[in-house]
């Protein structure tokens, strides 16, 4: 008798945004329809997370093709081992996002 | 190649393992103490029989492979030997065997390693029946396929014959077997979360201390001569080290150990007015670890530094990553697998004597490694630990948190007679 009617708290952009966010990220759509009121702002902690996590892995293996294509295009070696540095650096920035992905929902849970 | 020397030294393997275990369960609660070892048993038992299984035909090493051709480049990914060993004769018949048969001890021993690094890291709330399924998981394909490219004429190891350059260097495992465990341990934790209580709302950190230093410290000692085995079986195997430069080997292990150790020493002395017992051993770990990658192809003086920079990095990864990332790792497994391994396997290109190839391209080899398990290994390695926490959820609720995992899973704790968790009578 006292659940709240689906999405409360949630403006219309906030819901495409989340769901757009979920959609990309694998979030079980069906959660939105249950959540309460009292756990929007988790659950668009959780979103966000997904969304970072996702960001930083592919953040993460744009590094590894960065470093890749450095060998197999570049012919000398100060421009392989820029382009490696650079693959290494990109690479760095995904795991900061994955960490902060991490950080955000574990702020939220507790 | 001496089969002799290289069977002697494959094995006290097996005591890195009893040395990792010591230290892991060392550094864990007591209620959770039990759990921690039949996990760590499970963990090397699992990896070693899905490794002979599967494992080891993906691994491949030196065997026909699966490879494709982009950018006019043959890349080398993956083992294609038969499954279930099926290569190898143990009965003498082949006199290639041995070697292929001593490379399968050594790499089932290399998998039970690093499927037991993530344990530390998940330790107080890492079911053991996810933990099982992780280790089966990283025996089966996650360690085969870094060990097949980097140990088995992948294409990281034929980097120097493909573009030029040099091939990437591992000589005893920091980055496939150490680097790859300490990954799957930071995946586990950012999966599994923090202990319960571990930090505050305002994000402070809560110490939550081993409970017994002595047996951690102990198993330091056991690491040492396991370690040496390792890279001294993987030095002859991979390598081809005779026996002059296995006792290089063994002194630079040693060394780079002493360095480790020592700095983390001076390193909590200078900052907390007393030297920290658990920091340190973990300083002689990674030590250990980082000084694995060129143990045969350094001066004692290179180990020794190698050391000192992975103990001092250890001790202040250890603080960045509980104060600042929010990461609840019992027995500093991102920090000493992960951080030293990748230090040890660039220390390779600064430190390493070659007699061939430059001093860049060394560097460079090593950088493309390193890159290979940041940028593809790690998303692999979380992507199917994410994947399989949806069907075999990682963490204990919330009653196992606050009772401990061998109450909870097991049915009897480590300790029945001399312990009392004042906590688990509190009313919540």
């Amino acid at each position: 008798l006292n659940t709240p009617p689906p999405l409360e708290g949630l403006s219309g952009g906030g819901f495409l945004f989340v769901a757009v966010l979920g959609l990309c990220s694998g979030v079980d759509g069906r959660r939105l329809h249950y959540t309460e009121a009292s756990n929007i702002s988790k659950f668009q902690a959780n979103c966000e997370g997904d969304f970072l996590r996702l960001i930083g892995c592919l953040l993460l293996l744009s590094g590894f093709f960065l470093v890749l294509a450095a060998l197999v295009l570049m012919p000398s070696f100060p421009a392989r081992m820029a382009f490696v540095a650079a693959g290494l650096g990109v690479e760095v920035i995904g795991v900061g996002l994955l960490t902060e992905a991490y950080k955000s929902e574990t702020k939220e849970q507790q | 190649m001496n089969p002799v020397l290289c069977l002697f030294c494959l094995m006290l393997v097996p005591l890195a393992a009893a040395g990792l275990a010591l230290i892991h369960q060392g550094l864990g609660r007591s209620r959770s103490a039990a759990h921690a070892m039949l996990a760590t048993l499970c963990a090397i038992a699992i990896a070693a029989v899905v490794f002979a299984m599967i494992g080891f035909s993906w691994a491949g090493a030196g065997t026909s492979a699966h490879s494709f051709s982009a950018g006019g480049v043959r890349w080398d990914w993956l083992g294609s030997a038969p499954f279930f060993a099926g290569g190898i004769h143990f009965d003498g018949s082949d006199a290639a065997g041995l070697n292929s048969s001593l490379t399968l001890c050594l790499m089932m021993f290399g998998a039970g390693l690093a499927a037991m690094v993530p344990l530390s890291g998940g330790t107080d709330r890492w079911r053991l029946a996810p933990a099982c399924c992780a280790s089966a998981l990283l025996a089966g394909f996650l360690f085969p396929l870094f060990a097949h490219w980097a140990w088995g004429a992948g294409w990281l190891a034929a980097l120097g014959t493909t573009f030029g350059i040099s091939g990437f260097v591992d000589a005893g495992g920091a980055g496939v077997i150490q680097v790859v465990g300490g990954l799957m341990a930071v995946s586990v934790i950012w999966i599994i979360g923090p202990r319960r209580g571990k930090f505050a709302g305002d994000g402070m950190p809560a110490a939550i201390p081993g409970h017994n230093i002595v047996l951690v410290l102990f198993g330091c000692i056991l690491a040492l001569v396991g370690w040496i085995g390792l890279d001294s079986a993987s030095s002859i195997l991979l390598y081809g080290a005779g026996p002059q430069q296995v006792v290089g080997v063994i002194v630079n292990a040693m060394l780079s150990a002493s360095g480790g150790c020592l700095a983390a020493v001076a390193v909590t002395r200078a900052r907390y007015r007393k030297p920290d017992a658990s920091i340190s051993a973990n300083g002689w770990i990674a030590g250990l670890v980082a000084g694995s990658a060129a143990c045969a192809m350094v001066t004692p003086a290179a180990a020794i530094d190698t050391g000192i920079v992975a103990g001092v990095l250890v001790t202040y990864m250890i603080e960045i990553a509980e104060l600042r990332l929010r990461v609840d790792d019992p027995g500093g497994a991102v920090s000493v697998h992960a951080g030293a391994g990748i230090w040890g396997l660039i220390a390779v290109g600064f430190f390493g004597h070659f007699s061939d190839g430059t001093r860049g391209g060394h560097m460079l080899a090593q950088l493309v490694g390193v890159a290979a398990l940041l940028g593809f290994m790690l998303p692999l390695i979380y992507g199917a630990n994410l994947l399989l926490n949806r069907f075999v959820p990682y963490r204990v609720d919330n009653d196992g948190d606050w009772q401990g995992m061998d109450i909870r899973e097991l049915g009897a704790g480590a300790y029945p007679e001399f312990v009392v968790h004042a906590d688990e009578f509190v009313p919540r």
